[in-house]
Formats: C-alpha cells, structure tokens, sequence
C-alpha cells in the first residue's frame, strides 16, 4: 500500500506543486477573472435589462466553466512531452497514483472552487449592476403611465448552484438539477479528454484535443444518424414526436447518448487512460 | 549493487542494447564514455527508469526501475543533460524538494552551493545556465543517494566552474554511493572516476579500474622509435608524440590516466587494448 499511497509523501507532493505553478495559476486565475469581467461588462452594456437572467447566469455559469476547465486541464500533464521537466516530474520520489491524485485534487476540486469563487465575484455585482439598469427601465416604462404600475419590480437573484436549483418543472430548462448534473458530468468528461489530449500529445496539444474531439465527435454523430435513419434505435429511445424526421430524432437521441455516456463514466475511462499512460510514460 | 542481464534496447528500428550484462559496484565513480549516439544517456535512463528495457532485467538494490516505486526514487538521483529547476530561490527548493530525500544533507548543500558561488537571493530563472546547472549538481550531490547519475555534468561550465566541480567532486566520497558520470569532456573526469567504461556500438568494450588501467598501460611522450614502434595508440601532440605503450616494467611511476587517449585507443584499437587489458 505505501508503494502506492502515503499521505505524508503526498503532502509534500501538492505543496511542491503548489511552489512549482503558483505563478502560472495565479496568472491563470488573473486572466480568466479578466476575461469573464469584461465578459460580464459587454453583456451588460449590449442590453442590461435582461443581462442577469437565472437562465443566463446558469448558462454563463457552465460554459465559462466547462472551456476554462477544459483549457486548464488541457495543459495540465504537457510536462510529460517536455524532456527536461518531464525527467523531473516522473523522478520526483511519489509513487505514479499519487501524482495522479494530484493532478485531479488540482484539475477537480480546487479548479471548480476558485472558479465558483472567481464566477460569484462576479456575479453579485453583475446582477446588481442589471438590477439597476431593470430598475431604471421599469421607472421609465412606467412613469408614462401617470403613476400606474400595472406590475410589480422584481429583480434579478443571484443564483444557487447548490441549492435553489429548481426541480424538474421544466425538463428542457437550464435551471433544473437534472441540466446542472449533466453539465457538471459533461464538464468532468469534456475536462477528463483535454487532460488525457495534455499527456497523449507531444506538441500542440490543445489544439490536437480538439480536432480529435471533433473527429470522434463527427464519426459518433453520423453513425447515430444512420443507426436512427435505418430504425436501429431501441424504440423507447426515439421520441414519438419525431419519429418520421430521422434527422430530429437523431439530434435528441445523439444529446441523450452523450449525456449517458458522460453520465456512466465516459470521463472515468478517460481519466484510467490517463493513469496508466502517466505509468507507462518513457522519456 | 547495480545489475544488467541481457538488456536489449532499441529506439523504434535503431538497436541500441543487444544482450548487455554488466554490473556496477557502490564506492566506485564511474566515467562512461562514448561517441555519440552510442547509448550513454539510454544508459542513465534505463537505470533511473526512465525508459524500459525491451528485453532482459535491471535491478538496482532490490528495486527493478521500470517499477517506478518510490522508494527507489528516494535513493536514487539524476542530473540530466537538459534540465528543468522550478522557477523558486534555493531556500523553498530546499524546504519544498529536499524532505523527498530522507539522506538530505543540508550542510553539504551549503558548502557546494558556497564552493560554487551559486547566488542564493535570486530565483532559478534569474541565473545564468552554469549557476542553475551548479545548483543541481550541489542538490544531487546533497541528496546523498546510493545511486547518482551525471550526465554531462560539465556541459555549460565555465573554466572556473569546471574547477570547482573537481574539487567538490573529490570531496564526494562514499564508500555507500555509486556515481556514474557520463561525458564527452574525458579531461574534466580525469582526477575523479575511478572506473572507465566505454561504450560503443557493440555495447561496453571496456569496463576497468582506473588502477588496473595505470598499471597495465604507460601513458607517456616519447620520441623513442622503438616505443613508437611497440605503442597500441600513437598521437601526434604539438610537435610531441604522445603514445600508449605496455610498460616493460611494472609498476610505472607517474603514470597518469589520459582518457581521451585511452578513448581514442580503444575506439581505434579494440582489440589490443582489450587484450592486454585483461
């Protein structure tokens, strides 16, 4: 077992880490801040009434998430395509599960925390600034009615993640646990790829992730299609509703097939890849 | 301490290794010479694990390096070629890097680092290659690991610090510690290996004390026709002839090991030298 786990070899392995990338996180951090700032700000001044939306925060939400933890993760193992830093990562005296941990302690949790802290900074401003702007709007619209107020002001709230998801009024909406779960899987999955892309890929990485993804994505996509156009479907899969428009059908049933994957552990395979590419890596 | 059996190595179709079998003893400072592209880094990396053999066994102490367990890794440290320190000042690599190993000598860090005249208030990227290139070998060198492995340590250092590196290497004795250096630059390891091995194509053609060497091999300058004559290595050397001779009389006094020559001979003429060397 200590060959494989220590938590005092471990200890000391996150906080050489941490001495090592600090610098580079904080940048990271700094820069991403910046982005949804100013993000944040071009919303506000495109139409503010409705910038703050629950909707639009829960979108904003998951797809600054997703790409920033994507980007994050995608770079994460590039260490092991470098010879020099490469050498020292894999001769650091921690067995490879524990670099492996590391290497989820900081893509996983510590990245969804500062970002959930970083999107909040964020956020109470930004639905405050919309709130006024709503606010304004609503004295104006309503001051050409000599006093009338027909409705009441209600202003924008501040999102939950954790607990004033809504429960499933509307399974189409964005607001509901069930989307956050398949976000918050779809996120893991997605990140599980790019930090598998970080450790599989000598040079350009990232950008080889993506087009891998693409293609795997495009040779999924109309081998579904065609799965659907010739009825091998199972048939509980395949909404009533469109059952005559092959093409429909194969949008839903390749959104539902993605989710459950994700959802069953398309991100876990990803990440055994990873372990044991990380246990077999020669430099 | 340090056994190959029958490794065979290749990159992709480039055989490297065919059936190497060799052991090293701790107490001993290897120089491993080479042309390039002859395997001496293959050589350090199979044995830190780097890379994997495709056929035969390594093992160092009672570890197979290709486990990657870390405990080996505690007790074994490499300086390679190219190199990459974490952007810190020496302190926080020290209180961050050094508790990985538990032989962490921190007064021997202190004299190699003040030896080296490593400046300790700037951050790594803030030196130049040869400080950051001290600074490792002053941290190998205080990691006081039974296995440590230099390759090209001298690459980078100036005249100077060449120096310096001999005179803090010949301070690095442990009867406990094997240390293998592998190196282009044969005359900056003159002074401090205790054993040469030679690799080549075919893989080690020589692995000797440097004592046995010394005592088997006269290396001299000689004008002497008959001692050209009888020379296993002959060099023209600025107007002198530098030779490589079997000594009539043993054993000859002041008679120091050049490696370049030795190198040179053994590349040129295998067979002689293997055959008297025996």
């Amino acid at each position: 077992m200590q060959a494989y786990f220590n938590f005092s070899r471990f200890k000391k392995l996150v906080f050489s880490h941490w001495t090592e990338y600090k610098k580079r996180y904080l940048l990271f951090v700094i820069a991403l801040f910046g982005i949804m700032f100013f993000g944040a700000i071009c919303i506000l001044l495109v139409d503010g009434r409705y910038a703050a939306s629950e909707e639009l925060q829960y979108a904003l939400f998951h797809f600054c998430w997703i790409t920033s933890a994507c980007i994050f993760s995608g770079t994460f193992l590039s260490n092991l395509n470098d010879k020099s830093k490469g050498i020292t990562y894999i001769l650091l005296p921690t067995s490879i599960f524990e670099k492996f941990l590391c290497t989820l302690l900081y893509t996983i949790p510590v990245f969804f925390i500062v970002f959930t802290l970083l999107f909040y900074i964020i956020d109470i401003p930004y639905v405050a600034l919309s709130n006024y702007i709503k606010y304004q709007d609503y004295l104006q619209s309503h001051s050409n009615n000599f006093g009338q107020y027909n409705n009441k002001f209600e202003p924008y709230k501040v999102i939950s993640l954790f607990y004033d998801v809504q429960h499933e009024t509307n399974l189409y909406s964005i607001t509901t646990y069930r989307a956050f779960l398949q976000f918050f899987f779809v996120g893991l999955s997605l990140q599980a790829y790019f930090l598998m892309g970080s450790a599989f890929f000598k040079k350009f990485a990232f950008v080889k992730t993506i087009l891998s993804a693409f293609v795997i994505m495009l040779f999924f996509t109309v081998y579904t299609f065609l799965m659907v156009k010739n009825n091998h479907v199972p048939e509980r899969i395949v909404d009533n509703y469109f059952s005559a428009k092959p093409f429909i059908d194969s949008y839903y049933w390749i959104c539902h097939a993605y989710v459950w994957y994700f959802k069953i552990g398309l991100g876990i395979l990803f990440y055994i890849i990873t372990f044991f590419h990380m246990k077999e890596k020669e430099i | 301490m340090i056994q190959l059996h029958q490794v065979c190595f290749s990159y992709g179709n480039k055989k490297v290794y065919d059936s190497f079998t060799m052991s090293l003893q701790k107490g001993s400072i290897y120089g491993l010479l080479g042309k390039n592209g002859t395997g001496k880094s293959t050589f350090l990396k199979l044995l830190a694990g780097l890379i994997f053999p495709d056929k035969g066994t390594i093992s160092v102490g009672a570890f197979s390096p290709k486990n990657r367990h870390p405990d080996f890794f505690k007790d074994i440290y490499l300086i390679p070629e190219e190199f990459n320190l974490p952007d810190v000042k020496i302190d926080a690599l020290l209180k961050y890097y050094a508790p990985f190993y538990p032989k962490f000598d921190k007064m021997k860090f202190d004299y190699y680092i003040k030896e080296f005249e490593v400046p300790i208030q700037h951050t790594f990227s803030q030196m130049s290659l040869g400080q950051k290139k001290k600074a490792i070998i002053s941290f190998g060198l205080s990691c006081n690991t039974s296995l440590l492995l230099m390759d090209e340590p001298t690459n980078g250092l100036d005249i100077i610090s060449k120096a310096q590196f001999k005179q803090v290497m010949k301070h690095t004795h442990n009867p406990e510690q094997c240390i293998i250096v592998s190196t282009h630059q044969a005359k900056d390891l003159e002074s401090l290996i205790t054993r040469v091995c030679i690799i080549d194509e075919q893989g080690m053609i020589l692995d000797k004390n440097v004592e046995e060497i010394i005592h088997k091999l006269q290396f001299k300058f000689s004008q002497d026709a008959e001692e050209i004559e009888r020379a296993a290595y002959v060099e023209d050397y600025m107007n002198h002839t530098k030779l490589i001779i079997l000594p009539i009389h043993t054993p000859v006094l002041d008679n120091k090991l050049d490696l370049e020559m030795l190198f040179k001979a053994v590349v040129t003429n295998k067979q002689f030298i293997q055959q008297h060397l025996q």
